[in-house]
């Protein structure tokens, strides 16, 4: 565990609302390698974009939490709000789904990074500005030194989401968490800022959201397979793809339309629908949707545990299967 | 035979104050036969749903003509009367939350266009057909007192698809009706979609911008760009014979689903496709000029007339090809 960028150790997080108990993550262990690509797929509402907030150290109001958050070996969630702060602004970067939401509407873009360089680096003015002309074009906006000019509402959508990723990279974080960082773009869009993040992530660590395994899997070394606010499986790209081993992994990949199957016929599809997260079933949360599930799925949680060196997988099938 | 829905020379334009105006759709003609699906494929302000608008009457129509089954029911001087077309072209949003009225139940909900567009039915004729709409998008009749707030984002759009369904129409207009979804719920509407085809023989004008799905569903797709059709192709020709750059463009956008081609797809991404030139100042020759790795000078200037390549399959290009080479496609 000592050569771990980040790792998470029983991580709970839930929420107290008027209604309900909501319970967002439910006991995630993970350890993520320097300079290491993970992917993390499921469905809306299986706790991925918790995860990515928890690992910033950024908690909502209403949750509690517990567990560990450990990032170089600090622990965020106990560390003093400074050392968080600073981790934040310099070792950990995130890029959201929607850049609206992380630029500020009022600051050009070149006024937004070239503040942030100078405060972090204490760079000049105009060291700051050639900085970031030179992130910008580092992430292939096209005509960097004009766009520095413009407003975020006067960007597409692509030229945001570069800009948000030059702002992610401007301190040249350790970590860069991506939090389905392509899902309001255009087809042809999303493949651009994925290639883009592939080629960022070359010198640093990522935790790539996504709902698409085929996206992610491009980018990633490994990925790991959400489902109800716990891990189901992880395992390499090569042993998610050629061996998935949970029953939820297997329905994902066969229910996408266009890869395999005649056209018109009848799709794979994983029957029912992931439970609401105040009524997260006892037992495996998937049974009830589990084509393979019998009488012992319904009142005890399959750990996860390791089938093969580096695969592991959440379910009590008989791992022969 | 009479395609059930044919549009010729399409245009429909939004005016944006006294004196300009931007044309959204621009003479667009595509057919579609009764019981087969026509996909609409093409970036996000291309004007897919504006040509859908336009076909059932949410939206006028500039110039050209729709036809319903042979009979003409719109052109500039003739608005698409929802009154008397509207319970045979039916509308499926995106986000069905947003499309349905949370004040009322899903009773309430299914009944309403049936008292629009059906008023002639008994009261019991109306429960009938509510009953049956509900079961055939898998849903229960306990289901009807509830609100949409009570249902998940798939069973949401299982009630939009119903309430499209109670009135008996001969074409669905899909706008991008499984975007907002999970795969896995994803798959089951794409099937709810296929079976309804199958068994009421239903014309679907299928809007998309995921080509997976699109591959899945249809038998023809038309590729359009800035407003205009580039291409028209059954499904097999479009992803086996393309002819178009822009629909070559589309097709390397697919994620593979093999990790190390897809790998290799992202290393290869050295076109950094811009998004599309302002729609209100459009290029006089080839809407696609600018992106073009195949543009030469009489693309800036003419504008692609038809071509056919064969009975079934049109391309609107000077130079069209089949084997592009996309790494020289060019960025803004
Ligand atoms: N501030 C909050 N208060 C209450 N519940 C929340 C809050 N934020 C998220 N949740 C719930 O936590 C669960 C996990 O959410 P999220 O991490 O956003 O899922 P995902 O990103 O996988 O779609 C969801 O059920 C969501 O409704
Ligand atoms: N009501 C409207 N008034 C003015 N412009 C509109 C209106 N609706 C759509 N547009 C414009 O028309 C073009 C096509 O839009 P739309 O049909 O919604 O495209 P798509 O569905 O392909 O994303 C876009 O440029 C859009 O901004
Ligand atoms: S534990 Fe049981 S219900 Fe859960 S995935 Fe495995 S077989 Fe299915
Ligand atoms: S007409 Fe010219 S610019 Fe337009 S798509 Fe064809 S080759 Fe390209
Ligand atoms: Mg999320
Ligand atoms: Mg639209």
């Amino acid at each position: 565990m000592s050569r771990s960028l980040l790792w998470l150790d029983n991580l709970r997080l839930s929420f107290c609302t008027s209604e309900a108990q909501i319970e967002a993550l439910r006991g995630i262990n993970l350890s993520l390698g320097a300079g290491e690509r993970l992917g993390i797929v499921g469905e809306s509402g299986s706790g991925k974009s918790q995860l990515c907030f928890a690992t910033l150290g950024l908690l909502p109001d209403n949750a509690q939490v517990s567990g560990r958050v450990c990032f170089d070996g600090i622990d965020l969630l106990t560390a003093d709000a400074q050392t968080v702060q600073r981790l934040r602004g310099n070792q950990l970067a995130m890029i959201f789904q929607d850049p609206m939401s992380a630029l500020n509407p009022y600051l050009t873009v070149g006024r937004q990074l070239t503040e942030v360089l100078r405060w972090h680096e204490r760079l000049s003015r105009r060291a700051a500005q050639a900085r970031a002309v030179d992130l910008l074009e580092r992430v292939r906006l096209p005509e960097a030194s004009i766009r520095m000019r413009a407003y975020p509402h006067e960007l597409s959508g692509g030229m945001r989401q570069r800009v948000m990723i030059a702002m992610a990279l401007l301190c040249e974080p350790r970590l860069l968490i991506a939090d389905e960082p392509t899902t309001a773009l255009d087809v042809t869009v999303q493949t651009d800022i994925m290639a883009l993040l592939q080629t960022a992530s070359e010198r640093r660590a990522l935790m790539l959201i996504s709902h698409d395994l085929h996206l992610a899997a491009g980018v990633c070394q490994r990925i790991v397979v959400m489902y109800a606010g716990l891990f189901v499986e992880i395992g390499s790209v090569e042993d998610l793809f050629t061996r998935p081993a949970h029953p939820y992994t297997r329905g994902l990949l066969r229910a996408v339309p266009g890869h395999q199957g005649p056209a018109r016929e009848p799709l794979y599809s994983i029957p029912g629908q992931p439970p609401q997260p105040d009524q997260i079933p006892q037992g495996c949360a998937f049974a009830p949707r589990c084509e393979q599930a019998f009488s012992r799925c319904h009142h005890e949680l399959p750990p996860l545990h390791e089938i093969r060196a580096g695969h592991w997988r959440a379910c009590h099938l008989d791992a022969a299967l | 035979m009479t395609a059930l829905l044919q549009i010729e020379s399409l245009s429909v334009s939004y005016p944006l104050d006294r004196h300009r105006h931007l044309l959204a759709v621009e003479k667009v003609s595509v057919e579609l036969p009764s019981g087969t699906t026509l996909a609409i494929v093409g970036e996000s302000g291309c004007g897919k749903s504006t040509l859908a608008r336009a076909v059932c009457g949410l939206t006028p129509i500039s110039s050209g003509t729709v036809r319903l089954q042979g009979e003409r029911i719109g052109s500039p001087h003739q608005p698409v009367d929802t009154r008397r077309i509207g319970h045979l072209v039916q509308y499926i949003f995106q986000d069905p939350f947003d499309a349905l009225d949370p004040r009322l139940t899903v009773r309430k909900i299914l009944e309403e266009p049936l008292r629009y567009l059906a008023r002639q039915l008994t009261a019991k004729e109306r429960e009938n057909r509510i009953l049956q709409a509900l079961s055939e998008v898998a849903l229960a009749a306990e289901h009807l007192e509830r609100f949409p707030h009570e249902f998940s984002g798939g069973q949401a759009q299982r009630i939009g698809i119903a309430r499209a369904l109670v009135t008996e129409p001969r074409l669905l207009l899909c706008d991008e009706p499984v975007s907002a979804l999970d795969v896995s719920i994803q798959a089951q509407i794409i099937n709810l979609l296929l079976d309804l085809q199958r068994n009421r023989q239903l014309g679907l004008f299928m809007i998309s911008h995921d080509l997976r799905v699109v591959r899945h569903l249809a038998d023809r797709i038309l590729v359009l760009y800035l407003g205009q059709v580039m291409e028209i192709a059954p499904t097999s020709a479009l992803f086996g014979a393309a002819h178009h750059p822009y629909t070559h463009a589309l097709l390397t956008a697919i994620p593979k689903s093999d990790p190390a081609a897809e790998r290799e797809r992202l290393r290869c991404t050295q076109a950094h496709l811009q998004p599309p030139p302002s729609p209100i100042a459009r290029p006089t020759g080839c809407v696609f000029y600018s992106r073009c790795p195949h543009a030469d000078q009489r693309c800036r200037t003419e504008r692609p007339q038809r071509t056919r390549i064969n009975e079934q399959h049109v391309v609107y290009c000077h130079h069209p090809v089949t084997n592009p080479n996309l790494s020289t496609l060019k960025s803004e």
